[in-house]
């Protein structure tokens, strides 16, 4: 194994009984900087872009009753990240709207005062919405990046309304190939969450909404540190799952949960698929939940069954490495009787929080179909699901959502009872007061 | 010199050895100098000095704190004083999450506690367990070492980790296994097995001890928790003192009851009011009942099966709940044994008029084949109150809760009866989890008999300690179900906090079980709600 990268793999079963059919296994793989490299190299270089959305739309308010604009807000963001530019760092601000406008290209971190300049030019622009064009002109514009860790910040409002979208996607997955990490944040209403986290999937950034102009400087600096903590750059972990193996699911856990829902099996039934980390910040683990179907062999001669293949393919630039390859070959042993299983519930629990966000998925598509029962039902059992791994705070999420169904007149009250399994709906008794049918007194 | 200092001063002479020929008048300076550098190596840095000067030499053997403390659970009498090494332990780790290295994983093997009951420590082990503040983050050895011990999230990142709060969480690991007998690998099934722990023979658990867990283990591990160890550690201690299931030796019989129930449809529960109650009073005892059908019947209706019980209390058995108060009375020693034999008495029967009934009204429609139809059922919650001590039997999920405004208790004594409670745990949903395993009238159709036959039920069996100004609620589920709140806990918080409310401002039992009723009825109401009070009177405002 490599010194500078750990990579772990965890099943949540084995020794399982040979011949069983249709046994769900599945297979955690875990990913962070060895913490002894990071001792070593505390700190890494970066060179930042920020993709600032200077439309019409951004003269809107921040938020309901803010007093700031949106670009206002997102100028104030920018620069209360500053102060955390190393020197060495470079920094970049493109604005784009119809046009695109590049301000600065690669001014050193320790030039503040020079980006706090570039950064009124934001307010002086304004226009429609080119993704296509925003794209194109960073990749022109970091094809002079120095530095091993390349970030963009990608800041928009809403949708595009100019240039081809297909497009603007082909950019965004060249610059994934090129190891650019891309995150999308997202300001005011419009945002359109599920859209954007298209544009972050291929480099594995992160998608966030911005709520008000504190929390957006937060993030901008938790993305600038993070670009500054990745040691280990342009990785590609490849899955390789054999034939034989049924309803192929892929998730990602941390740092931002994720199903690959564009997992599909090759012609002779196996399953090849890649994800692309340009960045891995040391601060974070990387996890990975593959779940299969299998058909354990009953031959008594073998003693394991081979269940894929991981191999991550990464550079590390502060050691001039390039072209580094760490394998794993992952096996199901087999076990002659039952009773010999041995089981990691831990695994079982991180695919349950993972499988939320395929569920939320779905959800949002019932939702665009207007299906609203089974948007309702959908978060029902999200609810319950988020109850059973004790994360209250979105069991209490969903299930607002879910009232939210109600209140807006989406479910009636006894659609809403059955899906809560409560009883069905009675009119008000005669719609006023009520004699209790029994009581007794002291 | 014990066995330690003898060990430890057989190290000081090889390592004298060692270090060649060395005069006799400096060899005692050096082996004092190498013991001083020993301990330092092994103590923990960076304490107060009041908290150093608590323990014990870190080279003590003495007992693993956790099996010290198992010994202390099992004989009973928790102070805080017969807890003391616990307490230090709860101090360290808090005073670790003041420092630059918070203690993240509380790892058992670091601790002891040695014959003079001073707690020991051993600095290496204790700062296994500690954040490395350089690189902010876990080393692989600590992961592989700790995880047992540690938030589950904290192996994903401690980047935006509340610290202090996993000290915390850490620490009540522990506490949960030597005080409840809990170990889980997950926070699942940790919430699980405390769901399940009152359901578990043997011990009486405090009710409310699960539900302070609980709030740790499903807090987020990236906000505080509002909790230090060593207040975690008084609440435990405090509940187990202070637990309503331990009881007196002698019943104070000079207590009077107020007691007064009332029972509503929800306003949208189709079929009527399917929830019945009864109380009845004999001098110092008082016997109170709610009985919720069940209202998927096919044969009769829950209310039918819940009026069957009633009907049995109130004709068939009240001479027998006068027979066992009065034999309780004369004879000191038949309680709780009389009120035992009572409510057993009373279960039975009423269990057996329910299935008699589904076979009347089997009579008149054999010709549906009887697997396909439900037949009638009910829960049953009992209380046998006599003075300030109640026995509390019950099938189902009709909950008895205790309110105790002198222990500020509010808790749920009893555990449904729900498939999800007596099945083992899985990351499966089960839909079926709420599906009631245990009622009157339970019964199976015997092919050869052709007719029902009833299943035998095992009540659960509570004895509670009552005291002035506590209140006993029986009530139906739909008093916390049918509350409009997002989950159950926020549901019960809601009751809770419109119990405290009004206690205080209500002196009247009336109006307060009438707007705690409310409470539900004008929620969501998708339920039947009833609710069953009795009160422990002060002496001097006792009704007669």
């Amino acid at each position: 194994m490599a010194e500078e990268i750990i990579l772990s793999c965890d099943l949540n079963r084995n020794f399982v009984v040979r011949g069983a059919k249709n046994e769900k296994i599945v297979l955690r793989l875990r990913l962070y900087t060895h913490p002894d490299f990071v001792k070593a190299h505390p700190k890494t270089f970066c060179d930042v872009v920020l993709l600032v959305d200077t439309s019409q739309s951004m003269d809107e308010p921040f938020g309901d009753g803010a007093k700031l604009t949106k670009r206002q807000g997102v100028m104030r963001a920018i620069e209360s990240m500053l102060p955390a530019l190393q020197p060495e760092d470079t920094f970049s601000l493109i604005c784009y709207d119809s046009s695109t406008y590049v301000e600065l290209d690669h001014a050193p971190g320790q030039a503040k005062d020079r980006i706090r300049a570039a950064l009124q030019k934001i307010g002086q622009h304004s226009g429609a919405t080119n993704f296509e064009k925003a794209f194109a002109t960073t990749r022109a514009v970091l094809g002079n990046g120095r530095h091993a860790s390349q970030r963009v910040c990608f800041l928009t409002d809403g949708n595009a309304t100019e240039g081809r979208l297909a497009t603007a996607h082909q950019h965004n997955r060249e610059l994934a190939t090129a190891g650019v990490t891309v995150d999308c944040l997202g300001v005011g209403e419009d945002f359109n969450f599920n859209e954007m986290q298209r544009f972050t999937t291929v480099s594995n950034g992160r998608t966030e909404l911005l709520g008000t102009p504190d929390r957006a400087g937060e993030i901008f600096t938790q993305l600038l540190k993070s670009a500054q903590q990745a040691l280990i750059g342009n990785a590609v972990l490849r899955l390789d799952v054999p034939a034989g193996m049924r309803d192929v699911e892929i998730y990602q856990l941390t740092p931002e949960v994720r199903f690959f829902d564009d997992v599909k099996p090759a012609a002779d039934g196996s399953v090849h698929y890649r994800i692309n980390l340009p960045a891995i910040t040391h601060t974070h683990t990387y996890t990975y939940l593959v779940q299969l179907g299998v058909d354990l062999p009953a031959d008594a001669s073998r003693a394991n069954l081979p269940l894929g293949r991981v191999k991550l393919d990464f550079d590390v630039p502060v050691k001039k490495l390039r072209g580094q390859v760490l394998e794993n070959e992952i096996v199901l042993n087999l076990a002659s009787r039952p009773g010999l299983e041995i089981s990691d519930t831990s695994v079982n629990s991180d695919l349950l929080e993972a499988s939320l966000e395929k569920l939320d998925q779905q959800m949002n598509q019932a939702s665009r179909q207007q299906d609203w029962l089974r948007a309702g039902m959908l978060l029902h059992e999200m609810a319950q699901k988020a109850h059973k791994l004790c994360d209250e705070d979105k069991a209490r999420e969903y299930q607002l959502a879910l009232k939210a169904l109600g209140k807006n007149n989406c479910l009636t009250q006894e659609q809403l009872n059955k899906i809560g399994k409560a009883s069905s709906v009675s009119k008000r008794l005669g719609g006023g007061e009520r004699e209790p049918d029994n009581t007794s007194d002291y | 010199m014990n066995e330690n200092d003898s060990q430890l001063a057989d190290v000081i002479d090889r390592l004298c050895s060692l270090l060649g020929e060395i005069p006799p008048e400096e060899r005692a300076e050096l082996q004092g100098a190498l013991q001083q550098r020993l301990l330092d190596l092994f103590r923990v840095e960076g304490l107060s000095a009041e908290l150093a000067g608590q323990l014990g030499s870190p080279l003590s053997r003495g007992t693993p704190l956790d099996a010290w403390c198992r010994e202390r659970v099992a004989a009973g009498g928790f102070t805080e004083e017969a807890f003391a090494p616990l307490r230090t332990a709860a101090d360290l780790v808090d005073h670790s999450a003041t420092t630059e290295r918070p203690l993240l994983a509380f790892l058992p093997g670091a601790w002891r506690v040695d014959d003079g009951g001073r707690l020991c420590v051993q600095g290496p082990r204790f700062d296994l367990g500690r954040l490395n503040p350089l690189v902010k983050q876990l080393t692989e050895y600590q992961r592989k070492q700790t995880k047992r011990y540690l938030h589950p999230n904290l192996l994903r990142t401690v980047a935006g980790a509340d610290l202090a709060s996993a000290g915390v969480y850490s620490f009540a690991l522990f506490l949960l296994d030597v005080f409840l007998g809990i170990q889980a690998p997950t926070r699942a099934e940790l919430q699980d097995a405390l769901d399940k722990c009152p359901h578990r023979p043997g011990r009486a658990i405090p009710p409310d001890v699960p539900v302070l867990f609980r709030q740790v283990v499903t807090a987020a591990h990236n906000k505080p928790l509002g909790w230090t160890c060593r207040e975690l550690l008084s609440a435990v201690l405090r509940s187990f003192r202070d637990s309503p299931f331990v009881c007196d030796t002698v019943v104070d019989r000079a207590v009077r009851h107020a007691w007064f129930a009332y029972s509503v449809q929800g306003l949208h529960k189709e079929g009527g009011n399917e929830d019945r109650h009864y109380t009845c009073c004999e001098g110092p005892a008082s016997l109170l009942l709610v009985a919720d059908g069940v209202s998927t019947a096919d044969l009769g209706s829950g209310a039918m099966a819940a009026e069957e019980i009633v009907r049995l209390m109130q004709f068939g058995h009240q001479d027998q709940f006068r027979a066992a108060v009065a034999t309780c009375l004369h004879d000191p020693q038949a309680w709780p044994d009389a009120a035992e034999a009572f409510l057993a008495g009373l279960f039975g029967a009423a269990h057996q008029q329910v299935v008699q009934q589904v076979n009347l009204l089997y009579q008149g429609r054999k010709e549906n084949s009887p697997e396909l139809q439900a037949p009638m059922c009910s829960t049953l919650t009992a209380a046998f109150v006599l003075g300030d001590q109640a026995l509390i039997h019950y099938l189902g999920d009709s909950p008895a809760w205790l309110f105790s405004p002198s222990r500020n208790l509010f808790c749920k004594l009893t555990a449904d009866h729900h498939a999800g409670r007596e099945k083992s745990f899985s990351f499966e949903l089960d839909h079926q989890a709420t599906a009631l395993t245990r009622v009157i009238g339970a019964c199976e159709f015997s092919l050869e008999q052709q007719r029902f036959v009833a299943v035998e039920q095992d009540a659960d069996r509570l004895r509670v300690q009552l005291r002035s100004g506590d209140l006993l609620l029986l009530a139906s589920d739909g008093l916390v179900e049918a509350i409009d709140a997002s989950g159950t806990v926020e549901k019960i918080a809601r009751l809770e906090a419109e119990l405290r409310r009004q206690s205080q401002a209500e002196r009247d039992l009336k109006k307060l079980v009438r707007k705690l009723v409310a409470l539900a009825e004008d929620g969501l109401s998708n339920d039947n709600i009833t609710l069953n009070a009795l009160r422990i009177e002060p002496k001097e405002e006792a009704h007669g």
